[in-house]
C-alpha cells in the first residue's frame, strides 16, 4: 500500500493506493472518494460487543468498513471529520493511545480497542480512549494543527488536546477547575511523566461541542 | 469590476471593489465587510426548489443578495459559512453544475437555477439540489476545506458531501455503495458515480463528516 | 515574559513563556499545554476586582465564568500553551496605556497580568444576530491575545465602515458606533441574512475575522443531537 497525505496540515486528506487483494479499514463514513474496482464489506470489527464497547466507550462509528481492491493501483481518497491535520505511525508489534475521534485509516494487522480510563469516583468522568495494537499502518487525525512534544520529565496537557502518545508514558488525571459554561463539568488534565511523544492538537472537541450547544436543537417533549 | 480572492487555501474570502453602480450577487449572510453606502437588496434563486423545502437543503440558503457600488465606488468582502478555498470559473454561453453550499457569488450575466437531486438524497440531510449556473460571466465558489481539481477520463465514485461543483459534461448516478444494507449501515450515505469526461472539483472535507465526529461528544 | 504563536497553516495557538514574577491571564479552559511548574490560579477576579457579577457578565458575553492566572512555581522558566475554541488564526495586540481595546463574542484569549479586564454591557443592540450582548473592555499596558474564526484583518477607520456584528474581532475605544440593518429595510436585511451592521465613524483600528462563528454553529447546531 502506498499512501500520501495532503493538503496538510489544514485540511489534510490521505490518499492510499492499494495492489490488488490488498485492504485498508477504516470507520465508516471516512471514505471520500475511489476508483470503480474496489469491494467495500460492511461490519463490526471483532463481532457485535466489540463493536458496541468501541462505540459505546470510545464514540468511534459502529460501523467498519474494509475496502479490497479488485484490481491494482485503485486510489481511496479518506476525509477525517474535523478541520486539521493527519498522521501517518508504523507500528511493528507496538502500542499507541489515541483519543476518541482521532482514529481514520489503519491497515489490516492492526486491532483497536477501547479503554476506559476513570476518574476517582466519577463514574463517565474520565477519558475514553482507544489502544491500538499490532503490525501495520495507522493514521490517525486532529481537531487543529498537532504539535509534537518530547517528554523527558513531566507535561501537562488538557484532556481534549491529547490526540495520542506512546505507551512507555504515565499519567495521572487531575481535574482543572475550569468551567466553560455553567453545563458542563470541569475538564480534566493529563500529567504524563517519563520519556515519550505526546501528539497535541490545537483545539479541541470538547471546547467545541460546549460551544455549539446553544446551536443545538432542543429536545420536544411530546 | 475588480475581484480579488485572499486567504486561499485555508480561509478564502472574496473582495470586490465596485465602480458607482455596478452590481454583483451572492449568496445571503455571506457578507464580512463593506463600505458604508454600498446598496444591498435581497433576492431568491430561481427553480423548482422553494425556500420552505430549507428542510431538505441542509441549511444551505436559496437567498441571494444583490449588492451594488455606490456613487463614489466601494469595497465589499465575502467569505462562505464554512472554511476553506474559494475559486472561480469563467463561463461563455456554456454552463456549470454546484452544489448546495458550494455557489458563493456570481456577476449579474449569470443565470443561477436550483435543480432538485432525486428523492434518495432527502434521506442523506445533505442538501437535496444542485445549483445551475449559466450565461456570460464569472462565478465563484468555495470548498469546505481544501479545494481539489480533477480532470476525470473514466469513472470516479465520490462520496456527495465531498462534491463542490462540476462540468456538465460528466454523468453521474446518484446512489448508495452497494446494497441497502451498504446503503444504511456502511455511513458513506450517497454517493455520486461519476464517468465521462469533464472536470470535477471536490472539497476535503464534509459537513456530516465533521457532524459525525462531535456527536459523540455533545452531552446534556 | 515572552509569548510565541504557533502557526501551522490554518490554526494558530499561542505559547506564553513565563519567567520570574510574571503573571498571565486568559479565560478558563483556554490552557491546553503546560510545563509542569506552571501554577493556575482559577479565580473570578481580574487585577484586583472581582466577584460573582464580573463572572456572570463574563458568561454572558461568551466567556468563561473564570479566568486563569497563570506563573511559575519555582519563580524558574515555564510555558503555558493558550487555544481558542474555532479554528482560526491568534493575534497579540500590545496595550500601550493610551487606547482601551474592546474585544467582542468570545473573541478574548489572553493577556498579561497588568491589564485590566472588564466586560461592559452594549444594550439590546445585540439581541437579533444572538451576537452576546457583553463586550470585554481591555485597559493598561501589556500584551492582549485575541483569536479569530478564520483570519485576522486590521482595518484603519478614518470617517466610516460598516461591518456585519459577527465579523467583529475587537476595536479601539476612541472609535463610536451605531448599529442597525444592512440593507435599505428591515424586511430586506431579514430576507437576505445579512443581519446586523455596525457602523463604525471616527479614527481609530478594527480587527475583523473572516468567518462568521454565528452562521457556522447554525449550520452546524442543527444536525447535531438534540439537547434536553
Amino acid at each position: 500500500m502506498r499512501h500520501e497525505i495532503e493538503h496538510t496540515p489544514s485540511y489534510s486528506l490521505l490518499e492510499v493506493t492499494l495492489d490488488a487483494g490488498e485492504s485498508v479499514v477504516s470507520d465508516a463514513g471516512a471514505m471520500a472518494w475511489m476508483d470503480h474496482g474496489i469491494d467495500v464489506k460492511t461490519s463490526t470489527r471483532g463481532g457485535v460487543l466489540k463493536g458496541l464497547k468501541r462505540a459505546l466507550l470510545s464514540g468511534e462509528s459502529f460501523f467498519q468498513n474494509t475496502y479490497t481492491a479488485r484490481r491494482p493501483g485503485v486510489r481511496i481518497g479518506f476525509a477525517p471529520g474535523p478541520a486539521g491535520d493527519i498522521r501517518h505511525l508504523h507500528l511493528e508489534n507496538q502500542e499507541l493511545f489515541l483519543q476518541k475521534g482521532a482514529y481514520l485509516v489503519s491497515s489490516e494487522g492492526v486491532r483497536c480497542d477501547a479503554k476506559f480510563d476513570g476518574l476517582r469516583g466519577f463514574f463517565n468522568e474520565g477519558l475514553f480512549i482507544l489502544r491500538v495494537t499490532g503490525t501495520g499502518d495507522l493514521f490517525f487525525n486532529s481537531f487543529g494543527d498537532i504539535q509534537e512534544v518530547e517528554v523527558d520529565g513531566e507535561y501537562v496537557v488538557d484532556n481534549g488536546y491529547a490526540v495520542a502518545w506512546e505507551p512507555s508514558l504515565s499519567y495521572r488525571l487531575s481535574k482543572a477547575r475550569k468551567i466553560r459554561s455553567f453545563l458542563f463539568s470541569d475538564q480534566i488534565l493529563l500529567r504524563f511523566s517519563g520519556r515519550g511523544r505526546v501528539w497535541v492538537q490545537s483545539r479541541s472537541p470538547h471546547a467545541l461541542a460546549s460551544w455549539v450547544y446553544p446551536f443545538r436543537p432542543k429536545r420536544r417533549n411530546d | 469590476m475588480r475581484s480579488e480572492i485572499v486567504g486561499n487555501p485555508d480561509y478564502g474570502e472574496l473582495i470586490f471593489h465596485l465602480a458607482p453602480g455596478e452590481t454583483v450577487r451572492a449568496v445571503s449572510g455571506a457578507m464580512n465587510w463593506m463600505s458604508t453606502d454600498v446598496g444591498v437588496k435581497a433576492r431568491l434563486m430561481g427553480g423548482f426548489v422553494r425556500s420552505f423545502a430549507r428542510k431538505f437543503l441542509g441549511g444551505a440558503s436559496l437567498f441571494i443578495s444583490e449588492f451594488r457600488g455606490p456613487s463614489n465606488g466601494g469595497q465589499l468582502s465575502l467569505a462562505p459559512t464554512l472554511p476553506g478555498a474559494i475559486q472561480s470559473v469563467k463561463l461563455d454561453g456554456g454552463t456549470f453544475w454546484l452544489t448546495a453550499g458550494s455557489f458563493l457569488s456570481a456577476t449579474s450575466g449569470i443565470d443561477l437555477r436550483t435543480k432538485f437531486y432525486g428523492f434518495r438524497a432527502l434521506f442523506s440531510g445533505k442538501g437535496a439540489f444542485l445549483i445551475q449556473a449559466s450565461g456570460r460571466g464569472e462565478v465563484w465558489f468555495n470548498a469546505y476545506g481544501a479545494l481539489i481539481e480533477r480532470e476525470l477520463d473514466g469513472e470516479l465514485i465520490v462520496d456527495t458531501g465531498h462534491v463542490c461543483a462540476f462540468d456538465p459534461s460528466l454523468d453521474y448516478k446518484i446512489g448508495g455503495m452497494g446494497g441497502l444494507k451498504q446503503t444504511l449501515f456502511s455511513g458513506e450515505g450517497l454517493v455520486m458515480k461519476f464517468s465521462g469526461r469533464g472536470c470535477i472539483y471536490l472539497q476535503t472535507r464534509n459537513l456530516g463528516g465533521t457532524v459525525g465526529w462531535l456527536s459523540p461528544f455533545c452531552r446534556g | 515574559m515572552q509569548i510565541e504563536i504557533l502557526s501551522r497553516g490554518a490554526f494558530r495557538s499561542a505559547l506564553v513563556h513565563l519567567e520570574g514574577s510574571d503573571t498571565f491571564i486568559s479565560e478558563s479552559g483556554a490552557m491546553f499545554r503546560a510545563s509542569s511548574n506552571v501554577d493556575i490560579d482559577v479565580t473570578t477576579r481580574t487585577k484586583g476586582k472581582g466577584g460573582l457579577l464580573r463572572g456572570v457578565k463574563r458568561l454572558l458575553g461568551g466567556e468563561s465564568f473564570f479566568m486563569s492566572k497563570y506563573r511559575t512555581t519555582d519563580g524558574g522558566r515555564g510555558e503555558v500553551g493558550l487555544a481558542p475554541t474555532l479554528p482560526g488564526e491568534v493575534h497579540e495586540i500590545t496595550l500601550d496605556g493610551a487606547s482601551e481595546w474592546i474585544t467582542a463574542g468570545g473573541s478574548y484569549l489572553g493577556s498579561g497580568g497588568d491589564i485590566e479586564i472588564d466586560t461592559q454591557f452594549q444594550g439590546v443592540k445585540g439581541f437579533f444576530t444572538g451576537e452576546s450582548m457583553f463586550f470585554m473592555v481591555a485597559r493598561g499596558v501589556g500584551p492582549m491575545l485575541v483569536s479569530a474564526f478564520g483570519t485576522v484583518r486590521e482595518l484603519e477607520v478614518d470617517g466610516e465602515l460598516t461591518i456585519d456584528t459577527s465579523h467583529l474581532v475587537a476595536y479601539e475605544g476612541s472609535l463610536q458606533y451605531t448599529v442597525g440593518k444592512i440593507a435599505g429595510s428591515w424586511v430586506q436585511s431579514f430576507l437576505s441574512g445579512e443581519g446586523l451592521a455596525i457602523h463604525f465613524q471616527g479614527r481609530g483600528r478594527v480587527y475583523v475575522q473572516s468567518h462568521a462563528p454565528s452562521e457556522f454553529g447554525r449550520r452546524l447546531g442543527p444536525l447535531l443531537p438534540q439537547r434536553g
